[in-house]
């Protein structure tokens, strides 16, 4: 079953986004909003269907079947250069599309209620629609390029739905420079991608760039040098480019929290559970080839313990519902890589699949509660709608325990693995780490009080009419919510009595640097592994447990305490720098943005006056020369022809006077002329 | 009687007959110089018939000549018969007007 129908999973989607895209408009017109909205959520589904069937199937099989290669058809055949449309499902793949068209079935039927009466409905279903088909391109490709151009695609789309509301300059704006910064991390891919193919070229005869075979070929271009350094710390240097650009990630996070310009269901899916962990995936397929390059791999958990712990800090100075979230995603994304980084790439996959689970619900939420409140964003302006909306406040809640890490919510579990491996490999970054976790919990509690709990602030009118959303908007907030509670168990670590499950499902295909296995028999005794392990735990629990109280106890308890604080003068510049995210977009500006745009100006300078005045100059010139050689034709060249024809006109006048017919003249002619020739003939010979 | 008199005769017939064909205008009257001229290149073929080095074949000259006197007869006629039509024609025989067919 997997063989034959594993292909149909990307393609459905893009079907769908076909039928939609090219007869959407009449279908609404004609059918209503409901049929368009079915017809968007029913390719989705199907694939759902099928990725979680092949799932069984796959968990059926023994552990060596269970890698799916299957080819389609050929694509680029040029000599030695071989590249098929092929996909690859395994494990790996088989998590990633279930997260993929499970959370996205789900976000799609959300839509629909979210969605509800805008005139581009139709729109709206068929970008989400290509973009799940080509996240599933880049999740399921069987090799990089295959991914490109997934990778590609699900860049187009995130552009495409953030600027969805394209009459709102602002809109275009943010979908502009999430395409911009994204192009600057795919120029890091594509560089990779080169590096590698130009070694394989070198010492193969066959360049392919299917995954399995780069991973055989590893231990040979690790032996080759470029620009001083391994080729393969160069190439993976390079993909991480792209990874942080697509993933958000210092430097490129920037235009993540613009993004949140697009509708939510979008934030939801696309920035949230899905796009922006493209990155983190990329590396947990290429695993074989970080394995090999310590160096990226430290470079990458030192951007990432940054990135974590930077936009945590800013999270918690943010008054936009979605900002807050925005930043907490990049925080979280941070998290993943961090993992990534230590060589823990199980870990980084589990948070990948967890965090889906818990932010999908929190921006569904916060999308419920926009459109609640007839899009208010402003968090200062809510509060107390525990009341109204009761079910998705709790299942928001419980995404909050699960993003705080509470103990037995599934992030407990994957993020106390990946501060568990931070702590053994670099107890610097564990620092920043459990740091970030701290805020993490403090900013989400500070969400949730401002939001659910306390008085309404806003006017009265929006609170009268607020009330729960339709039940096509909450089961799916409300079944994402239990997904975020219990997905921890797949993997419980083996001093709470769990085997790494998880883990173990992924080892045949990444395997981890040093796996928990090798970690145990290594240290001095397990027993004292243990006993940090649970150190660690209780320490990151404490610490996000006293963060909540002191969210509850600065929000609800003694807000006035909360305002003496604020007014003050460090506390109040702190502040300040957070809730300008560290005056990053303001540098950028200054350092990147501005500069580039007067380059411009100058360019478009030196081309209106110099590269046009040469034009032009020569444009003078040649008419000038072109008169003085129109002169010339008319002058000398026609003068010439016209003096010729003259001259033999003249000529043929003069003779044409012996033509008299005068046969006396003539003959005394030739009677003079012989005469002459005879008397010169007597005379000179 | 020698070789140079007899020459000379024809070169001076020769002469006069070239000079009344280009002095006159009257066409009977170039159709008498003409005749001159020809009666003078007679004289010349009997001359140097007579005075001819082969021996063998005496006759020669005067075959020219009496063919010359043949084709100055037939020439007679038919010029004579021209000049007889333009007359009829134009009520002239001036051969400088006779220009109609000039280009």
């Amino acid at each position: 079953m997997i063989e034959t129908l594993i292909p149909l999973v990307p393609i459905l989607p893009f079907v769908g986004a076909l039928v939609l895209g090219l007869f959407g408009k009449r279908i609404q017109a004609a059918l209503g909003e409901a049929a368009t909205g079915i017809i968007g959520c029913l390719m989705p589904a199907l694939a759902a269907l099928i990725s979680f069937g092949s799932f069984f199937e796959l968990i059926g099989r023994p552990e060596s079947e269970r890698v799916v290669v299957m080819t389609l058809a050929p694509w680029v055949s040029v000599a030695e250069f071989q590249v098929s449309w092929s996909f690859l499902y395994d494990p790996l793949s088989a998590v990633m599309i279930m997260i993929i068209t499970g959370i996205g079935t789900l976000i799609h039927i959300y839509s629909m209620g979210y969605m509800t009466k805008d005139e581009s409905f139709w729109r709206f279903f068929a970008y989400i629609n290509m973009f799940l088909g080509a996240m599933l391109l880049l999740v399921l490709g069987n090799n990089l390029l295959v991914m490109f151009l997934g990778w590609e695609g699900v860049g187009l789309c995130s552009y495409l739905l953030i600027g969805f509301w394209f009459n709102v300059d602002e809109n275009a704006y943010a979908g502009r420079k999430a395409f911009i910064v994204n192009r600057v991390g795919d120029l890091g891919f594509l560089v990779g991608m080169f590096t590698l193919i130009y070694f394989s070229a070198m010492n193969f005869e066959v360049v392919t760039l299917s995954f399995g075979e780069l991973g055989g070929r590893m231990q040979v271009l690790s032996m080759y040098k470029m620009w001083g350094f391994p080729v393969l710390e160069v190439a993976a240097f390079a993909f991480f480019i792209g990874a942080m650009g697509k993933s958000a990630q210092i430097p490129l996070y920037v235009w993540l929290p613009d993004a949140m310009a697009g509708p939510t269901p979008v934030s939801a899916l696309i920035h949230a559970a899905t796009m922006v962990t493209a990155g983190v995936y990329m590396i947990g397929r290429m695993y074989f080839m970080y394995t090999m390059a310590p160096m990226t791999l430290q470079f990458i958990s030192i951007i990432a313990a940054l990135t974590c712990f930077l936009s945590a800090t800013i999270g918690m100075a943010q008054y936009d519902i979605k900002k807050v979230l925005a930043y907490s995603t990049v925080s979280q994304l941070g998290y993943m890589f961090l993992a990534m980084g230590m060589g823990a790439y199980s870990a980084g996959i589990f948070h990948l699949l967890t965090h889906a689970a818990f932010k999908a619900t929190l921006f569904m939420g916060a999308g419920a509660v926009i459109v609640a409140l007839h899009h208010e964003q402003d968090m200062r302006k809510m509060g107390g709608l525990l009341k109204k909306m009761p079910i998705t406040s709790y299942s928001f809640i419980a995404a909050t325990f699960a993003i705080m890490g509470f103990p037995g919510t599934s992030g407990f579990f994957s993020k106390d693995e990946i501060l568990e491996q931070a702590f053994e490999h670099a107890p610097a970054l564990w620092v920043f780490g459990i740091a970030a976790a701290g805020i993490t919990s403090f900013y989400m509690w500070r969400l949730v009080f401002m939001t659910f709990f306390g008085t309404y602030r806003g006017d009265d009118h929006t609170w009268e009419q607020c009330h729960e959303g339709p039940k096509r908007t909450v089961v799916p907030i409300a079944i994402l919510a239990f997904a975020a509670l219990t997905l921890g168990y797949l993997n419980i670590p083996d001093v709470l009595g769990g085997s790494y499950g998880f883990s173990q499902y992924l080892s045949p295909v990444v395997t981890d640097i040093d796996s928990h296995k090798a970690v145990v028999e290594h240290s001095a005794s397990a027993e004292d592994g243990e006993w940090v392990e649970w150190v660690l735990m209780l320490s990151s629990t404490t610490l996000s447990i006293f963060t909540a109280w002191l969210a509850y106890f600065f929000y609800i308890l003694r807000p006035d305490l909360r305002e003496s604080l604020m007014s003050g003068g460090l506390a109040r510049s702190i502040f300040k720098v957070l809730s300008e995210k560290y005056y990053v977009d303001e540098f950028y500006d200054m350092a990147i943005v501005n500069p580039l745009k007067r380059l411009f100006i100058l360019l478009y300078s030196f081309d209106r006056w110099v590269v046009d005045g040469l034009v032009n100059l020569s444009g003078y010139l040649s008419r000038g020369l072109a008169q003085i050689a129109g002169l010339f034709d008319s002058g000398i060249v026609d003068g010439v022809v016209n003096e010729l024809a003259w001259a033999s006109q003249t000529t043929g006048k003069g003779f044409s006077l012996m033509q008299s017919g005068r046969i006396q003249v003539l003959i005394a002619s030739t009677l003079i002329l012989f005469t002459g020739v005879f008397a010169l003939l007597v005379f000179y010979l | 009687m020698t070789l140079h008199s007899l020459l000379a005769v024809s070169t001076a017939l020769f002469a006069l007959g070239t000079v009344m064909f280009l002095s006159r205008k009257n066409s009977i009257a170039i159709l008498m110089g003409i005749e001159l001229i020809m009666n003078a290149a007679a004289l010349n073929f009997v001359a140097f018939g007579y005075f001819s080095p082969a021996r063998n074949n005496l006759l020669d000259g005067q075959v020219f000549a009496l063919f010359i006197i043949m084709v100055a007869v037939a020439e007679a006629v038919v010029a004579l018969g021209i000049a007889i039509a333009v007359y009829k024609e134009y009520n002239h025989v001036q051969a400088d007007r006779l220009n109609q067919l000039e280009g």
